[in-house]
């Protein structure tokens, strides 16, 4: 068995220098999603790598701080943690998405920063914090940026050798309309299959501002800031060409394998993959990626509708 | 081919200060089990999702399953063992085991274990709380977990009888 190296940093600035003379070390928090990828075939004790970096004794990046715009929520903060002391100033659809992620215990180590990070491509809040447009604080020796966190829904994450993702930022905005689903679970995982949140505000039956985003299908938010001009502004209900075009929107960027995407037209009733046939003789893994496809399209028509004859009930 | 690094560390068990030396990936679980004899946290899933790993570390319901060694250092671990030994939690021990939650027993440690962390944090549970906090209990012998009903204020264990459900 190699020889491993596990560093329990104290403070931000060692952290960094650490991580700067050896990129390739494991950076570790909660380790709930990381742990069971690292057991080995046996069972039994973690198989590490020869250096590990334990984030858990960072001072920095447990604090949580709050001021009349925002909430800064450090990395390694658990979810258990955000939920209780944020209680009364999360945004509802991040506090379901929270609440929802695997299990109370695993919430009491699962922390942001994995939830960004995850490599299963994303937790189970993700969805929800790219909805609310939060931002997250990546830091390396000698360099600082802010990411918006709908970058980390679009598969790997985007960071850059050295970077350590430190806070995340959560706008305190008023919405009208918020909602959060989570649909079935990855095979051997208590991650979503597929998970969306939407939210909405909507000052005297206009549409100001809309924001949805899906987990499990490797993309960024909708609607796209083209489409968004668009729909500003717009009066309650959506008209159906408004509706049709967020559709089209997501029907562009769903996986290729949902057949026959690019053909359906405005007229269709339901707007869903499951209308078209499956090619013949598919795969397991292909259906799947299919119903997930066809889940997505039936998620954001209910949001749509919902809104549009306020009687979504909201969070 | 070189040795695995140890690592010494030093934690509170059950009231107890203990050192230990061992890998550091070495879980939670099977510390207390081999090193320590603490058999009641037990193997399910190995990933967090049955509750029959469950201690408390630092007040907190955790799975033992997901703690490597080098997360343990000046921790406070109390494991079902001993819950039954601290005055506050005797009742709930020996309540839950009036209740009858555990058809096969497999699981009974682990709900203690949530339920003396809801505790914890909140002495007069509702029913929705209760729920809550053994949300992530599952019972290896395939029986839904149901909750203990909870006697008005001031309690600090079950006081009606609810059984072990089988689906």
């Amino acid at each position: 068995m190699a020889d491993v190296r596990v560093f329990r940093p104290k403070s931000l600035g060692v952290l960094l220098r650490l991580y700067a003379r050896s990129p390739e070390a494991l950076l570790y928090g909660g380790g709930t999603a990381l742990g069971p990828r690292l057991r080995g075939p046996a069972g039994g004790a973690l198989e590490l790598p020869a250096k590990v970096i334990y984030l858990g004794y960072v001072a920095e990046l447990s604090r949580i701080s709050r001021t009349q715009r925002s909430l800064d929520i450090g990395a390694t903060l658990s979810l258990a943690r955000i939920m209780s002391v944020g209680r009364n100033v999360l945004p509802k659809v991040l506090h379901a998405a929270l609440a929802s992620v695997a299990t109370p215990s695993v919430r009491n180590l699962a922390t942001l920063g994995g939830q960004l990070c995850s490599p299963e491509g994303g937790g189970d809040a993700l969805p929800a914090l790219a909805a609310v447009g939060a931002l997250v604080e990546l830091r390396s020796l000698g360099s600082a940026r802010w990411l918006p966190a709908s970058r980390f829904v679009e598969g790997l994450p985007p960071l850059r050798s050295g970077e350590v993702v430190c806070r995340v930022r959560v706008p305190l905005e008023e919405w009208d309309f918020q909602v959060y689903r989570k649909l079935g679970h990855q095979p051997g995982t208590l991650h979503a299959a597929l998970s969306f949140a939407g939210v909405a505000r909507l000052p005297k039956g206009t549409l100001e501002s809309l924001h949805c985003s899906f987990g499990g299908l490797g993309f960024g938010p909708l609607p796209g800031r083209e489409l968004e001009a668009r729909l500003k502004n717009a009066r309650l209900p959506l008209t159906p060409k408004a509706v049709e075009g967020l559709l089209q929107e997501l029907r562009r960027q769903l996986p290729s394998g949902e057949p026959a995407a690019a053909a359906r037209g405005a007229a269709s009733e339901s707007g869903t993959a499951a209308s078209a046939s499956p090619a013949p003789g598919p795969e397991a893994g292909q259906l799947s990626e299919n119903y997930r496809a066809a889940t997505a399209l039936r998620l954001l028509r209910w949001f749509l509708d919902g809104l549009s004859a306020k009687s979504l009930e909201t969070l | 081919m070189p040795a695995p690094s140890l690592i010494r560390l030093r934690f509170t068990l059950n009231g107890q200060q203990v050192a230990v030396q061992c890998q550091p990936g070495t879980r939670l679980l099977d510390l207390l089990r081999e090193e320590f004899d603490l058999r009641e946290a037990r193997e399910g899933c190995g990933r967090g999702e049955c509750g029959a790993c469950l201690v408390l570390m630092d007040g907190r319901a955790v799975n033992a399953c997901l703690v490597p060694a080098f997360m343990l250092a000046d921790s406070e671990i109390v494991t079902a063992e001993g819950l039954a030994q601290q005055k506050e939690h005797a009742d709930l021990r020996r309540a839950l085991a009036a209740y009858d939650l555990s058809g096969c027993g497999y699981c009974e440690a682990g709900l203690a274990i949530a339920l003396a962390a809801l505790l914890l944090s909140d002495p007069d549970p509702g029913e929705e709380d209760v729920q809550r906090a053994i949300a992530g209990n599952r019972c290896v012998c395939g029986a839904h977990v149901r909750g203990p009903r909870f006697a008005a204020s001031g309690s600090r264990g079950p006081a009606a009888g609810r059984r072990h459900g089988r689906r």
